[in-house]
């Protein structure tokens, strides 16, 4: 333009509040436009990252293992899997960049010289900066060794010391330096990927029990250099390993499809395995998991992106509006000097269009900006924002839409007659096509029905169309709202022409005959439709959020430990909390099927401590915990100071020779069942040595010879233990009997149904008389009455809906029959498939060891973590990880629809707020127009306070009207479409989740922008009128 | 003037093409059923030099006319010609180039004729932005305008600051920038005060006296009518008189109808009954007729130029239709 950019410039700035009010919605939606692409990327690197960071290090690792001559693996692994890796990945340097150096161990079994010990022998790369040296140095050298300080105590071993071996090649070994194994918190790191107890076997972490009988565990490795491999002669075999860990802060999202690739094709490398190297990786489940989180990330965003892209191309159509009505006048001269129409485009687009201009990089630049203020709080820390050439290509498409939008708001006053523009002849506001209605409704139709139809959604694309049907909704009840509110103000002519006074008679022919306020009906009711929809989305989302989480780990926090061997975690946790209000022990099974995950609990402290939300269970939790304990007889405990038990035997008839009495022995701390055989069955005292206790006796079983059936009575008298040097009394043991003892089979197996018997006192309460029958095969057993029969159970409803009993696994991975006390919608620890038991008679019903099979967990109370992870570390608790639901629901928050709903409603927000800044900023400039009206009305003597009433009131119907449609439109979009709407990945166990809007949240949000449109209306009508005066009207009429 | 003119043109000037002819030219507003005959067959012919004003009450469809001489309303019926050249067969673009070559607009509100935003030095640069000058030919032309119209030192003022008379001053320039032949002016002196209205006029003077442009300009004001020298009345859609050296003449227009003055019309409100009637010594007489009495009030047209086919009407004409 000839006029140049100063003269552009000034009128810019001489229509100031127009021009703000173009630019910064061109701004914002060049910035929506750009946000989609750039957080897309983000949320994908950040849910990859997430993804691979998760599970446990050697999960994210590819893996290549050979047995064979240690002397060959040591050189012939790591370097040609290495580089077959590389070259699938497309280069060493993606190798490096990717993945850590290669971890690599060498293992083989060797003998001692003297007493033929087998001692695993290992290189680990990296060892020496890794394992905690306490006594002289890191072996450097051939047939040098590092020993663990229990072999060196075992072995009464120093450095300097040498070790005899079998192997010639290895002998003698010396010792350089003593070391301590490395805590089993610092197993899961990524250094120590190999099967800690292949080189730690004597650690307790890798010793499963100290339960009586057991095999002693074997020593702890001896760590030498590579080199003593390399010299050992082809008989020596073992086994290697190498690791290349993937970095997971160096994964972007663009580098997935190739790391699945070239993972994949390792795993398949026919030249490894031509070189007998077996590969494994769960890299490409990760990936394809990730993907799948992608996908349900990916749709929500560009769903929220185009409607916001659309709402801010409306509210620039709504503002451009203004703008190019104020223009109409200036354009109508340039037409009138001779301007072509090519020209006097050029001339009325040439404002905005540079605006456009600016908005077009600062929109980006804004877009990029608030996505990196947006990603810190919200993505996995660390994660890259970059400005990829798609998202500048959305803002550029943005902007060219946004001259599109300008273009269709200019072309009346582009192409009005001059003549038209001087006569000053406006439209009707009412004059307006259904067309458009008609396409709105039927596609808010058409996208509800797709919802209802599809059900809940079982693929994020499918999903995420519900994210359309707000936005549909919202515009098809604008459009249609925008007639009825001049039609109302029409009907209300007559009643406001024969009173109402003056402010309500101005104010409902200007609502009723302006154009403007159709549109800013539109705008509002839509911006506000989907503002509210966002914040309900965003509200229910967090709130259900918080629900899976906390259900998910079951308390505020969640320690996975070890109890220190022989020691009972229940009672450490009684120890250290004897409230019983902020921990509680869970013991799980975690081999289970699918359909059901016992939890054995203490069940008062996990009503306390486990997180029962409103809507998992109709009955008080601590209800619950009174029917999961009935009371039982009491254990027969045998003292730790047991070291021999004995019963006297008689009046046994029946039974055939060879028939063995055994007693079931269970440890406190671990619970399972121990056999202890005493000998051939017969009258007298039968005497049996103990160790490992404190212990129970918990049955007693008779084995006649195979093949026979095994039938008979006796009496069992007198029950006593050796302790001190003597022996006592096993105190009530014989208490009750027909009540604490039960007969039936040895086997909880279902096959051995037939052991049949009976029970009763004798002697006054010191005897059992005990008369058994079983088919061969099934030993008959006498069980201690101390674990109630099904184990009362609170099960979650996924599992059964009927009370009856069921079986499902116990601790020990045998069968366990529960009777459901209550059925819950979801249980702490396992929303859908927890059964949830007295841990205490889960421990006496298993029927053998539990050791090795339980992960045992200890949860703890909001605020109590620190105290009780310090406590249970003083207590020599080991704690391997720590979950909390704080963590989890920052999980969950990075999962690709939580990461949708959070943008949805950061942009949608900022879209309402920009819509009713528009809608003020409209009507003011509407006021302002009408200013010469004003003088004139204030010439003729109306008060100044009525025309304030009357703006006022003209803008509290418009704002108000449209902001209320838009929210009842938003809310009942939420109410319609929040439940098929996904908030998880898939997969993800989850209670019952809530979709009803949390009024406080939505209501408040809500309200404060209402507040804040209505203080801005009140502020433009005060200015409008301030500035209207009589003498005005010797002035040109703008 | 020629045709149905009411003067003629100025005396040692040869009859040349006209700067304005309009024959039988109507123009009907709105939209079948709610139709506004604004002009009713104005025939109108304006030499080129001359100043014209367009007097009339409001709505009488002066404002209207201007636009057809500006091209910028297509007629219902009748011929346009400005210069020779006749409107009604020009596309779009050639009635942007002709105004662009021929024609200046002088608007009633003296903001509406400039971009506040510009400088007065930048209204008149964007005026002449349509043509072929060169950038240096458009500043010193512009230079020139504003010196002639008194507002060199304001050249580099925004338009918007300037006061009310030097809007119009700047808008007149802005009108003569492209050199046109025709200048017209819708109330130029509307909304200025007598002493910015007496430079206004006197620039117009100026303007066609140095540079031959023909001036119409629409007005109320008695003093632009007088420094015109030329007055046409346009009443209810005609040209109902026409004035030259300070007298008042009607005009019979070519259906033999004529639109009395408005002191006439005292005499002989609407719906009277008057008889007209050759004068002894020439002229005719109009005289209200009472049919009750043999009295005959009269009105003396004598010495206007009045046809005597007027009156009672020819075939055609309605006749039979009160």
């Amino acid at each position: 333009m000839r006029g140049g950019i100063g003269g552009i410039w000034r009128a810019l700035r001489q229509r100031a509040g127009v021009s703000i009010g173009i630019a910064v919605v061109a701004v914002v939606a060049a910035a929506a436009a750009t946000t989609g692409p750039v957080y897309d990327t983000a949320a994908r690197t950040s849910i990859l990252r997430d993804a691979l960071a998760t599970p446990t290090v050697l999960d994210r690792s590819v893996e290549a293992t050979s047995t064979g001559s240690v002397n060959n693996l040591v050189n012939n692994l790591t370097g040609p899997a290495s580089s077959v890796l590389a070259d699938h990945l497309g280069g060493p340097a993606q190798l490096s960049r990717l993945f850590q150096p290669p971890l690599q161990d060498v293992i083989a079994q060797v003998l001692t010289g003297q007493r033929g010990l087998q001692v695993p022998i290992t290189w680990h790369s990296g060892q020496c900066a890794h394992l905690r040296i306490t006594a002289g140095t890191c072996p450097a050298s051939t047939r040098q060794v590092m020993i663990s300080a229990s072999f060196a105590a075992q072995q009464h071993l120093k450095p300097g010391d040498t070790i005899t071996m079998r192997q010639a090649a290895l002998s003698p070994l010396t010792v350089t330096g003593v070391y301590v194994p490395p805590p089993l918190a610092e197993l899961n790191s990524a250094y120590w990927l190999a099967d800690p107890c292949d080189h730690f076997a004597h650690e307790s972490y890798c010793i499963a029990s100290v339960n009586v009988n057991l095999p002693a565990p074997g020593p702890d490795a001896l760590f030498t250099p590579a080199a003593t491999f390399a010299a050992l002669p082809p008989s020596v075999q073992g086994q290697a390993a190498a690791w290349w860990v993937l970095k997971p802060q160096g994964v972007q999202a663009r580098d997935l499809a190739t790391l699945t690739a070239a993972t994949q094709a390792f795993l398949t490398d026919s030249s490894l395995a031509g070189a007998n190297v077996a590969t494994s990786s769960t890299i490409p489940q990760l990936a394809a998991r990730a993907q799948g989180d992608w996908s349900a990330l990916d749709v929500p965003v560009l769903l929220v992106t185009i409607q916001l892209l659309l709402l801010a191309w409306l509210l620039l159509f709504l503002i451009a509006t203004d703008a190019a009505e104020a223009r109409a006048a200036e354009v109508a001269l340039a037409r009138l000097r001779g301007y072509g129409r090519t020209r006097t485009v050029a001339f009325g687009l040439s404002e905005p269009a540079l605006l456009l201009l600016f908005a077009f990089p600062a929109g980006a630049l804004a877009g990029w900006a608030g996505t990196w203020a947006l990603s810190r709080i919200l993505l996995r820390p660390g994660t890259p924002v970059a400005l990829p050439w798609l998202a500048i290509a959305a803002a550029a498409a943005a902007t060219l839409g946004g001259f599109i939008a300008i273009g269709a708001a200019s072309r009346r006053a582009l192409t009005r007659p001059v003549t038209e523009q001087w006569k000053r002849t406006s439209r009707d506001a009412s004059r307006r096509g259904w067309v458009l209605d008609a396409v709105l409704l039927t596609g808010a139709a058409a996208g509800l029905a797709e919802l209802f139809t599809s059900g809940y959604a079982t693929g994020a694309r499918s999903g995420s169309l519900g994210l359309l049907v707000p936005g549909l909704l919202g515009l098809a009840a604008a459009v249609v709202a925008s007639r009825l509110l001049p039609l109302g103000c029409r009907l209300a002519f007559g009643a406001t022409r024969r009173g109402g006074g003056t402010a309500l008679f101005l104010a409902t022919r200007h609502i009723a005959r302006r154009p403007g306020g159709t549109r800013t009906t539109i705008v509002l009711a839509a911006a506000f439709a989907l503002a509210t929809f966002a914040v309900s989305s965003y509200a229910v989302g967090q709130r259900n959020i918080g629900r899976v989480a906390a259900a998910q780990v079951g308390a505020d926090a969640a320690l996975t430990v070890q109890a220190p061997p022989g020691q009972d975690l229940g009672a450490i946790v009684d120890r250290i909390d004897p409230g019983g209000t902020q921990a509680v022990v869970v013991d799980q099974y975690p081999g289970a099927s699918n359909q059901a995950l016992l939890l054995a609990v203490q069940p008062r402290r996990y009503a306390s401590v486990a997180s029962w939300l409103p809507g998992f269970v109709a009955a008080p939790p601590r209800a619950l915990a009174a029917a999961l304990s009935p009371p039982t007889a009491a254990p027969v405990q045998v003292p730790a100071t047991a070291t021999g038990l004995r019963v006297k035997v008689s009046a046994l008839t029946g039974v055939k020779p060879g028939t063995v009495l055994t007693f079931w022995i269970s440890q406190t701390a671990s619970g399972g069942q121990t056999p202890v055989a005493v000998s051939s069955l017969r009258d007298g005292w039968m005497t049996v040595p103990m160790s490992g206790c404190p212990c129970q006796v918990t049955m007693m079983t008779i084995d006649g010879p195979p093949a026979e059936p095994t039938n008979g009575r006796l009496t069992l008298s007198d029950p006593q233990v050796r302790a001190g040097g003597s022996w006592v009394p096993l105190a009530g043991a014989l208490a009750s009997p027909a009540l604490s003892w039960l007969t039936g089979p040895e086997s909880p197996d279902p096959t051995c149904a037939g052991p049949s018997g009976q029970v009763t006192g004798g002697n006054g309460g010191q005897s059992i008389d005990w008369k058994f029958s079983a088919p061969s095969g099934c030993g008959p057993a006498l069980k201690r009455n101390d674990v109630p029969s099904p184990m009362p159970a609170v099960v979650c409803a996924g599992v059964t809906r009927s009370m009856d009993p069921l079986t499902t696994v116990g601790l020990d991975g045998h069968g366990l029959s529960v009777k459901p006390v209550a059925l819950a919608a979801a249980v702490p620890g396992s929303p859908t498939r927890g059964i949830v038991v007295d841990r205490t008679f889960a421990l006496r019903a298993a029927y053998l060891t539990t050791a090795g099979l339980v992960t045992e967990q200890v949860w703890t109370a909001p605020g109590a973590l620190p105290r009780i992870r310090s406590q249970l570390a003083a207590a020599h608790v080991a704690i391997t990880s720590v979950a909390t639901t704080a963590d989890a629901r920052a999980a969950l928050q990075r999962q690709g629809p939580a990461l949708a709903s959070v943008l949805f409603l950061a942009i949608a927000g900022a879209a309402a707020l920009l819509a009713a800044g528009a809608a003020v900023l409209g009507l003011y400039q509407a006021g302002r127009r009408r200013r010469h009206e004003y003088a004139a009305l204030l010439a003729g003597r109306v008060a100044r306070r009525s025309l304030r009433a009357s703006l006022l009131i003209e803008q509290v119907v418009v704002l108000g009207f449209g902001a209320l449609t838009g929210i009842a439109a938003g809310l009942a979009a939420a109410a319609l479409v929040l439940r098929y709407v996904p908030e998880f990945s898939s997969g993800v166990p989850a209670p019952p989740l809530l979709y009803a809007p949390p009024p406080g949240p939505v209501g408040g949000a809500l309200l404060a922008v209402l507040l804040a449109i209505s203080a801005a209306a009140t502020l433009a009508a005060l200015a409008v009128v301030r500035a209207a005066r009589p003498e005005l009207l010797r002035q040109a009429q703008p | 003037m020629s045709g149905t003119g009411a003067g003629t043109a100025p005396s040692g000037r040869a009859p040349a093409v006209p700067a304005v002819r309009c024959e039988n030219l109507v123009h009907v507003f709105g939209t079948p059923g709610n139709e506004v005959a604004a002009l009713r067959g104005v025939d109108l012919v304006i030499d080129s030099g001359e100043m014209v004003a367009l007097l009339g009450p409001s709505g009488a469809g002066k404002t209207t006319l201007l636009w057809h001489l500006a091209g910028l309303l297509a007629p219902t019926a009748g011929v346009v010609e400005i210069n020779g050249l006749p409107l009604s067969g020009l596309s779009g673009r050639a009635l942007t180039s002709m105004r662009l070559r021929e024609v200046g607009l002088l608007l009633q509100n003296p903001a509406s004729n400039l971009l506040p935003s510009r400088t007065a030095l930048g209204n008149l640069l964007f005026a002449q932005s349509p043509t072929r000058r060169t950038r240096a030919m458009k500043r010193r032309r512009a230079s020139d305008l504003l010196d002639r119209v008194g507002l060199a030192e304001a050249a580099r003022r925004p338009a918007g600051l300037l006061s009310g008379g030097e809007q119009q001053r700047l808008a007149l320039a802005v009108a003569l920038a492209n050199g046109p032949r025709l200048l017209l002016a819708d109330e130029p002196t509307s909304q200025l005060d007598p002493a910015s209205a007496a430079d206004v006029i006197e620039l117009i003077q100026a303007a066609n006296a140095s540079l031959g442009t023909t001036i119409v300009a629409v007005t109320h004001d008695p003093e632009v009518a007088v420094a015109l020298g030329r007055t046409i009345t346009i009443r209810d859609g005609r040209v109902g008189g026409a004035g030259h050296g300070g007298r008042e003449f009607v005009v019979i227009s070519k259906d033999g109808t004529l639109t009395l003055p408005a002191d006439v019309l005292d005499e002989l409100p609407p719906g009277s009954l008057a008889e007209a009637t050759r004068a002894e010594g020439g002229g005719i007489l109009l005289r209200r007729a009472d049919l009750s009495s043999t009295d005959l009030s009269s009105t003396d047209l004598s010495g206007t130029d009045l046809s005597d086919s007027g009156g009672l009407g020819p075939g055609g004409a309605g006749k039979e239709h009160p």
